[in-house]
């Protein structure tokens, strides 16, 4: 009766690709680059020419300008393909103190994730980012 | 038994000041590139108007490479205002290595900075001094930009050089 009054209930694959997220998040939070770089498939490219070394090396300066780190996620859609493969599009929005000028950024950036499941465990392969309204790639 | 108490306290006085030391290391260890003005070639010069090329070094010191989404900037030629904004240009500086950038700027010196046009005209005979500041996009999510400031001594040159 309850999953009658919420809607359908989440399939196995996309409660896996929620905890993922939110592993995710809590990596990111404590400023844990091998946990995330851990997520990413050793075969990572994406539109802008970046392979998985890349995306560790962004970590380590993203990490190195934020003093503190709060992510805020909203999961816009999950879709998954033959229960191995799925795209995410999620929005992120960050409040965390760094050396800007203001010393604090609130802003936030629509990202467009591609998964495999390698095993029992979900990795990111490919991924697109933009600010919020903007173009992604 | 004085001596075993008094071990303890240098120990955790010891203690103290190491964990006092990590506390107070910097969580911000992204050191500025170093950004000289590398050239100013005279592309066109007339009372209406003056295009210039303005050619830049980019030195990274991080033993990690910067992606660079975008650089403003503020250029003072002899102490005067010459040219600033931003421009969007994509590039990544390697770890502790170079790139370069540069950027064409259209200006009305007549009616900005009338002092520097006799300096522009005589450019490439003596070194000017200038003051260059700006900030460059990091292409990364929630990444604020990075500041830089440098001066220097140029010498102009025209695009017949």
């Amino acid at each position: 009766m309850m999953l009658a009054a919420c809607g359908e209930a989440p399939s196995e694959p996309e409660e896996e690709l929620r905890a993922w997220v939110a592993a995710g998040v809590t990596a990111a939070e404590n400023k844990e680059r091998r946990s995330l770089v851990s997520m990413i498939s050793d075969a990572y490219v994406d539109a802008r020419g970046n392979e998985r070394g890349d995306i560790e090396n962004m970590l380590r300066i993203y990490f190195l300008r934020q003093h503190k780190i709060g992510l805020l996620t909203k999961i816009e859609e999950i879709t998954v393909y033959g229960e191995t493969a799925a795209k995410l599009n999620m929005t992120v929005g960050m409040a965390g103190t760094n050396d800007g000028v203001l010393g604090f950024s609130a802003d936030a950036y629509h990202f467009e994730l591609e998964l495999e499941k390698d095993g029992s465990d979900w990795e990111l392969i490919a991924a697109r980012w933009g600010e919020l309204g903007g173009e992604l790639h | 038994m004085v001596l075993h108490k008094r071990l303890k306290i240098v120990g955790l006085m010891v203690a103290l000041t190491v964990l006092s030391a990590c506390a107070s290391l910097p969580e911000n260890l992204v050191s500025a590139p170093e950004v000289r003005l590398q050239n100013v070639q005279v592309m066109g010069l007339g009372f209406n108007g003056q295009t210039f090329l303005l050619s830049f070094d980019i030195h990274n010191p991080n033993p990690f490479s910067l992606p660079v989404n975008h650089v403003s900037y503020g250029l003072r030629l002899d102490g005067h205002r010459f040219a600033s904004g931003r421009t969007a240009s994509e590039f990544s500086v390697p770890a502790g290595g170079d790139s370069e950038f540069a950027i064409s700027v259209e200006l009305n010196l007549l009616g900005t900075a009338p002092q520097l046009l006799s300096v522009v005209k005589d450019g490439s005979r003596a070194e000017i001094p200038y003051e260059l500041e700006g900030q460059l996009g990091i292409d990364i999510p929630f990444t604020p930009p990075i500041s830089y400031q440098t001066n220097g001594t140029i010498r102009l040159n025209s695009s017949n050089d």
